[in-house]
Formats: C-alpha cells, sequence, structure tokens
C-alpha cells in the first residue's frame, strides 16, 4: 500500500510542494532504490510529452512485510511551468510518483495529482 | 530530502525573436520578404514547367503507340497528376507574385510595445508600424488576437495536426481615408485573467499570435503576423 501526504497539493511556478510517501510493501524485498519523482505529462489528441522535473531516491536495504517505510520530500516547481492546463486537445498534468524499484519483479508505483496554477509570485 | 533536478526538456515556451531599439521592443513579421516571394515564383514555375514537359513526353508515347482504349487508364491517371501538379503551380505562383508584388510596395510589419512576455491580467499595448515605398491609398486598419491549441499524433505511418481556435477577439478596426506612406496605429488588449498560457512542448502547443490587416483601395490588402508570448500573471 502506498499512500501520500502532501502539505499543499495546490502552488504555482517557484513555489514548493513538501510531503511524505508511506509505503507498507505486503512481503519482505529488497528494492534496489525507492523514488519520489515530480513529474508533468500531457494529455488528450497530441502524443504525450513528458518530464521528470526532480527526484529523491534511497536505498533502503531490506523492507518487511507490514513495515510501513517513509520518504519525505521538498520539489520546486521550475519557473517556467508547465501550469496545469484542461483545454480542448491539450491537458498539462503535474503528479508526484513514487517507485519502488524491486530486483526481478514488478516495480511498485502510484501517483497523486497536484496543481500548477498559473500564477508567479513576485520575490 | 534534497531532490536532484532531472529535467530532460528545457523549453516548455515557443522561441520568440523579440529584438530592441533605443525606444523600445520590437518584432517583425518575418513574412512577406522579396527573397521569400520569389522563392515561391521560381518553385510555380519549375512545377510548371515539370508538369509541361511530363505532360508532352507522355502525350508523344500515347501518340506513338497510336492511342485507342489500351492506353485510356494511363491517361485518366496522367490527366489527374497533371490536374493536381497544375493546381500546385498556380498556387506558388500566384502567391509568390503577390508576395513579391507586396514586398516591392511595403516593407514587413512591425509591433512596438514595452512589455514582454505578455502576462495574464495585464494591459498589453503595442503600435503597429509598416512604411509603403510609395504613398497608398489606405483604407482600414483591423486587429486580431487569436489564441490556438495545436496537437500532433501519429496514425500508423501519418503523422496528424489537429487545430482548435479557443479564443479570439478583434480589437477595434481603424478606419482611415487617406493616402499613406507611413502606417501607425496603436491598439490595447486588456489580457483575459484565466487566458491560457504559451505551451510549446513535443507535439503539444498553446499558440498565441496577433494578426494585423491592412487594408488599401488601390493595392492588393496584406496581414502581418505575430507571435506572442503568455506568461503567467504575477502577484506580491
Amino acid at each position: 500500500m502506498i499512500e501520500f501526504q502532501i502539505e499543499n497539493d495546490t502552488t504555482e511556478p517557484l513555489g514548493k510542494i513538501h510531503g511524505r510517501v508511506t509505503w507498507t510493501p505486503e512481503k519482505e524485498v529488497t528494492p534496489k532504490a525507492l523514488i519520489v519523482s515530480l513529474m508533468w505529462r500531457t494529455e488528450g489528441r497530441g502524443s504525450e510529452a513528458k518530464d521528470t522535473v526532480a527526484e529523491v531516491r534511497q536505498t533502503p536495504g531490506p523492507v518487511f512485510a507490514g513495515d510501513p517505510f517513509e520518504m519525505e520530500f521538498e520539489f520546486e516547481i521550475p519557473e517556467e511551468g508547465p501550469v496545469t492546463y484542461n483545454g480542448k486537445l491539450i491537458r498539462v498534468i503535474w503528479e508526484v510518483h513514487f517507485r519502488a524499484d524491486i530486483p526481478w519483479a514488478w516495480d511498485v508505483t502510484d501517483a497523486t495529482l497536484i496543481t500548477v496554477e498559473p500564477r508567479l509570485v513576485a520575490r | 530530502m534534497i531532490a536532484t533536478d532531472t529535467r530532460k526538456v528545457k523549453e516548455i515556451l515557443p522561441k520568440v525573436k523579440v529584438e530592441e531599439d533605443a525606444e523600445s521592443l520590437y518584432q517583425e513579421d518575418s513574412g512577406d520578404t522579396f527573397w521569400g516571394g520569389f522563392q515561391y515564383v521560381i518553385g510555380g514555375i519549375i512545377v510548371l514547367l515539370m508538369t509541361l514537359g511530363i505532360g508532352t513526353f507522355v502525350a508523344m508515347i500515347i501518340i506513338d503507340d497510336g492511342g485507342g482504349l489500351d492506353n485510356l487508364f494511363g491517361f485518366i491517371c496522367f490527366g489527374i497528376f497533371g490536374i493536381i501538379m497544375l493546381g500546385v503551380g498556380c498556387w506558388l505562383l500566384s502567391t509568390g507574385i503577390y508576395n513579391t508584388r507586396v514586398a516591392i510596395k511595403l516593407t514587413p510589419g512591425r509591433i512596438y510595445f514595452k512589455e514582454w512576455p505578455l502576462k495574464q491580467n495585464d494591459i498589453f499595448e503595442f503600435t503597429y508600424r509598416r512604411r509603403a515605398k510609395v504613398p497608398l491609398h489606405l483604407s482600414g486598419l483591423t486587429a486580431k488576437i487569436i489564441c490556438k491549441e495545436v496537437a500532433t499524433y501519429q496514425q500508423g505511418t501519418n503523422t496528424r495536426t489537429v487545430t482548435e481556435k479557443i479564443y479570439e477577439q478583434e480589437l477595434e478596426r481603424v478606419e482611415h481615408h487617406s493616402r499613406e506612406d507611413f502606417i501607425s496605429h496603436t491598439w490595447v488588449w486588456n489580457i483575459p485573467p484565466d487566458a491560457p498560457i504559451s505551451l510549446s512542448v513535443y507535439r503539444n502547443e498553446i499558440q498565441w499570435s496577433l494578426v494585423v490587416g491592412v487594408e488599401f483601395l488601390d493595392f492588393l490588402n496584406d496581414t502581418s503576423e505575430f507571435t506572442l508570448l503568455l506568461n503567467p500573471e504575477r502577484v506580491q
């Protein structure tokens, strides 16, 4: 089971996203890496464009069944965005993505949506 | 935990060439240059000559074979091909002549402005300027702001592009009844607070453009097109 806790799921370019992911494995595994990434992608009529903006990685060693493992993260949205958009042909979606890279098995993945609003806070 | 920057896509916004002079920033319409028009003319002539040459060659083969129904299928195929090529040649030639005529009489249009890029909920004030090489009888000026989504996708081996206009605003039309060799007018556009932000990523674009139309009584009407760049609103 994967659970995301994000303090602010709506932000803007140059804004920050803080939070934590809790992964409770169903059996004992030794993942090669646990990766939390901030990414955007497009949906709609056009071919998909996507990019991973930033990521945090951890190599925790063995993780035991039913024993929750937590990873904290803090990401900054780039100034140039893109911002979240829901148009007629194009949608731009931002998400925080978790992946447990497990050797010789399917990776465990999940994602949660965040919103990047089109405003730029003057600094 | 500190995040590592892993960005591969560095360009999110379209590249727009904006130049600066002593007073302000400006952008020039890259279309309607003399060389651009001349290239179309040459292209049109080449296509028409090729069509004529191939047509003569095919006709000679048909005549040598003595004509008849045996050659009917080939004749129809070539006829269709010839009509398409003639159409392409005529379009290239007429576009080339049009662009060359415009370039001979008018310099490319320019817009001058103070702020760049544009921001949501802001005011975009721009001055359109264009010089006629000989005085022309101007009748009107129009300006239109357009925003469209452009999505490109693959269907089998074909690449297809679909476009959807999502915003269009005509600015105030200006009536002129004078002979001018210098065209100039300033418009103001109140940028909507919810205007979509410009985007240019792989196969997905949100394009903003400004189209200024110039109407003459004694010459061809013409348009200048400029790409605008819209950024998020800046708040305190």
